[in-house]
Parts: C-alpha cells; structure tokens; sequence
C-alpha cells in the first residue's frame, strides 16, 4: 500500500475536525475526497502532508511514519493545498528553482523542471512573474510545485476551484496522465466520477462511505418500461420473467402504461423477448442508475440523521 | 536551509524592502558622518556609530516584519512546513538572510573609514570592536523581530511591535534608578541589550558580551521555533 491511515484524529478544542478515520491507498489508484464544505477534507490534506499534527492516529506512506520520520516521508508527498503556495515576486522559473533546492532533490535539475514546466504547460510563462499570471496559470504553477521531486503520492486539496471549465479539463488530464498514486478532494462530483477509481465521502470529520467508482450505481437493476398496452396484461407477461422482485405502476392509460421494476439481475434481452412474442411494443426502456449526487446527498443525510437519531 | 537563505536574501530586492532598508541607512547615517566628521574635521567615529544604534530600533523592524508573518498570510508557510526541512533550518534560513543584508549594510559604511583613513589616522583596532558590536547587536534585533514575526499575520503590526520591543530593549535601562529590588535590577541587566555593547564601544574585546549577545540571538531563534512548531500542533 502506498499510503496508510490508521486511526486518525483531529480536534480543535472541542471540535473534532476530524474522527477516527482509517483508510488505505494502493499504488497507482486516483482518490476522490469527496464532502460538503467544512467536512474535514482539508484538515486530514493538511495531516497526511505534515503541515499540522494528528491528535492520535498514524500515517504511513509507502511503508514510512511520517510521524516518526517526517523528513523521509515528506520527500514522498507533493502536495497542492486549496490556495497555491506561491510566492509572488518570483518568476515562474525561480519559483520551481527553489521549490527543487527545498525538497533536495537528486534528479538532473535543468531536465527535470523542463519537463515539469512542458507537462503542465508553463514553458511559455517561465520567465513571467506569478503575480502577472491568471488563476489558471498559478494553479498549474501549483500543480508544478507539488511534482517536483516526482514524488509518489500526490495530495490535491479543491485543484480544479474556480478554473474555467477548459482549464478544469486540461487540469484533469494532466492528473490522470501522472500515472502517480493520488488523492484529490472536491466537492463536484462530476470531476469524482471522471477520473476517480474511488471515493471517499467524508461528512463531519468521519468517512461515511467508501465506493469503487466503476461499479457506483450498478448494484441495483432498476428499470423504468413504457409499454404501449394497459399495465395489467404487460404486468401479466413480466410476472412470467425470473428476477423480478417487485413492479410499480408509474403512470397508466388505456393503451399506454410505465412501469417501474426492481430486479435482482440483467433482464432487458428476455423481458424484450417475452414482450415481442406477446405482442406489447416497448415504447422506452431505461436503466435507472443513481447519479453521483443522489448517492452523494443519500449518505450524507442518512449519516446526519445517524448523529440526530 | 541555504535555499531559504537565497530565497528570502532575493525577496528583499524583488520588494522595495532591501532597497528602503540600505537607502535609510545610507543615507541617514551619510547624514551623521557629514555633520559630525566630515564638516568638522573630526576622525572620530563614535558619534556616528551610537546614533547608528538608534536608527536599527526603527529600521530592523522594516527588515525583519515579513519574514514570517507574510508566509502565513499567503499560506506559503503550507509549502516550507511540507517540505523535507525542519523547522529549525526554515527559521535560521530566514535569520542568516536577515543578518546577510545587515551585515553588508554595514561594511556599506566602512567607506567612512576610508575617507577618513585617507585624512587621518582612525583607531582600527577600536573600530573593530565597534564593528563587531554592532554585528552582534543587530542579529540579536533580528532574532527579536523574527519572533514577532511568527506571533502575527500581519507585516504593520509585526513592525510595530517590533519597534516597540527593540526601543523598550534599548530604554529599559532608564529605569534602573528607580529600581531598588536586586531581582528586577538583575532581570533588567539581562535584558539590557545595549548595555553590554559599552564594552565594545570602548574597544574592549568583551569575551562575556559576545557569549551575550550569542545567548540571546540563539534564546530567540529557539522560542521562534517553538512558536511555529506550536502552531502546527495545536
């Protein structure tokens, strides 16, 4: 595994920012962090990189204890906190210079921050001062700072906040071109399910849920049917078809009905048979997958009436 | 530690800070040497030099008031916490940086002696004390300065408060006469920095002044550390 948490615990005070949370990240795989406003994304960022101390819990990335060796460990991070550490009086060349003597790197320096500048597009800014660029260039600017050193694991806190949605793209392919073991929290969703293998969803400083992004939503087989026929004689015919564990009547006519069915498995190529043979024409068919946000908002509000309840 | 040194010695010149910093200096110490050397004909240093002290209560502040409290307020601080260094180097870096720029600052003025070399013949050998009281004087400002420094987020009030450390450091001996407990009296020779300067002014080579003035600079750098480091933990 390429980072580990055990355990881990933050609190401020009273608050516990964040509780008790474990999880673990194969080498490789792109995290999403994924929770409201005020959840704890950033406090367990700013943990897992070393810049504030963990109350309890243990850290390990790629078999190191940051806690125990937190030079050693840090020379595996890079990382991009929310607002880009940048600083602005310099160019972006001297910049990524002295972010390299930081980090003591060993690599050949000049390739090494030719090819960091070529692989988030800043060669024809490199001489320019980060206080003349836009946002969008800062970010890369950022996103550049935390490749230095080619660390292993990359922990993006919000990357792609306040991009336009050309950038967010072109800043998405550049992640998952790294080919490296990442971690990125948000709270659009849509960027979750485009390059994450999983997500995390992490509310009130606990994980609520944790999901494999290529099977989210396929658990279920639910299926919405428009038949040109009253409900009662497709109804009969479907009864036929093994699967099949309950049918709710959506909408219904004299000649047309809708029907919604909650199955155990893949029935559409035999229900389109039965049908055909029965002579009921299937006007619409449509798989009814949970959208990221309906999962998303269903585990957070389940948790929050959890904590009421 | 020496890519911080770098950075922050460059950040003074990418910011008017380095340029107001030896542009007072020069040109009030300028100032002094004209009026108390070069009009009267005079091969003595020392006036300069003492109201030289007085100018670093106001311009130390301007060298030391960013150092940390702007790496807070631009959250660069996430970048150099996150980074394979300690604290302990994060902190020097930026002192030894400061103390660069002071430093040759000062042999800025060693054109004085120069001129008056020319002329006369200055007590090199007094000077040299002089010089290296001042040096050792000036780091243990910065020290004070770097600790405001890391209490704040803000560049003015670090300044000013740092202003008004340095010239409670500088006037507590005013206070003396009218202190008649052995305790505060001792307290109050502790922290009279310029006192242990008197030596070196006289040309003494003071082997207990310079164990001061080390003691001191190092007390600060320490609890500066301990600051940032409590900031991270809490």
């Amino acid at each position: 595994m390429m980072l580990v948490v055990s355990h881990l615990s933050k609190h401020f005070g009273a608050k516990r920012a964040v509780d008790d949370i474990s999880f673990s990240i194969a080498p490789g795989e792109i995290v999403g962090f994924l929770g409201p406003n005020g959840a704890g994304k950033s406090t367990t960022m700013n943990m897992l990189t070393g810049y504030i101390s963990s109350t309890d819990g243990k850290i390990c990335i790629n078999g190191i204890d940051l806690l125990q060796s937190p030079k050693e460990a840090k020379k595996h991070i890079g990382y991009l906190p929310e607002i880009p550490p940048l600083y602005l009086d310099m160019t972006v060349e001297e910049y990524l210079s002295f972010v390299y003597e930081l980090k003591k790197v060993t690599l050949p320096k000049r390739k090494h921050l030719n090819e960091i500048l070529a692989l988030t597009s800043l060669t024809n800014v490199r001489g320019r001062l980060l206080r003349n660029l836009s946002k969008g260039y800062r970010q890369r600017a950022g996103l550049a700072q935390a490749l230095i050193g080619d660390p292993d694991v990359l922990i993006l806190d919000e990357p792609t906040i306040g991009l336009d949605p050309t950038q967010i793209i072109e800043f998405r392919n550049i992640i998952v071109g790294l080919n490296k073991t990442v971690i990125f929290s948000t709270h659009i969703l849509s960027e979750v399910s485009a390059i994450c293998s999983r997500i995390l969803i992490i509310n009130q400083g606990k994980i609520i849920a944790e999901k494999d992004c290529s099977t989210m939503g396929k658990e279920d087989f639910q299926y919405t049917v428009q038949f040109s026929s009253a409900a009662s004689r497709s109804m009969e015919v479907l009864q036929k078809i093994e699967g099949i564990k309950d049918i709710h009547v959506i909408s219904e006519t004299a000649s047309c009905s809708e029907l919604s069915l909650n199955c155990t498995r893949d029935i559409r190529p035999e229900m389109f048979r039965a049908l055909a043979a029965a002579d009921i024409p299937i006007l619409l068919l449509k798989d009814t997958v949970h959208s990221l946000e309906e999962i998303f908002l269903e585990t957070v509000s389940g948790a929050q009436k959890e904590v009421t309840a | 530690m020496k890519a911080i040194i770098q950075r922050e010695f460059r950040a003074y010149f990418n910011t008017p800070i380095g340029y107001i910093f030896i542009g007072m200096f020069l040109l009030i110490s300028g100032y002094f040497f004209a009026v108390s050397n070069l009009l009267p004909k005079s091969p003595d240093l020392g006036a300069v030099l003492s109201n030289m002290m007085m100018m670093f209560l106001f311009l130390i502040p301007v060298l030391t008031m960013r150092l940390l409290s702007e790496e807070k307020n631009t959250r660069t601080d996430q970048l150099l916490l996150t980074s394979p260094i300690s604290v302990h180097e994060m902190i020097l870096g930026k002192f030894f940086a400061a103390a660069l720029l002071y430093t040759l600052t000062l042999c800025m003025t060693f054109l004085y002696l120069l001129i008056i070399g020319i002329h006369g013949e200055p007590a090199y050998a007094k000077l040299f004390c002089n010089y290296l009281g001042f040096i050792l004087i000036g780091f243990s400002f910065i020290s004070v300065g770097l600790f405001i420094s890391s209490l704040t987020q803000n560049q003015a009030s670090a300044a000013i408060s740092t202003f008004a450390a340095l010239l409670f450091l500088y006037a507590v001996d005013w206070s003396r006469s009218a202190v008649h407990s052995k305790l505060i009296m001792a307290l109050i020779d502790c922290i009279n920095v310029t006192k242990w300067y008197s030596e070196f002014e006289l040309g003494v080579l003071s082997v207990p002044s310079i164990l001061y003035y080390i003691s001191f600079t190092t007390i600060f750098l320490l609890l500066t550390t301990r600051v940032v480091d409590a900031q991270r933990l809490k």
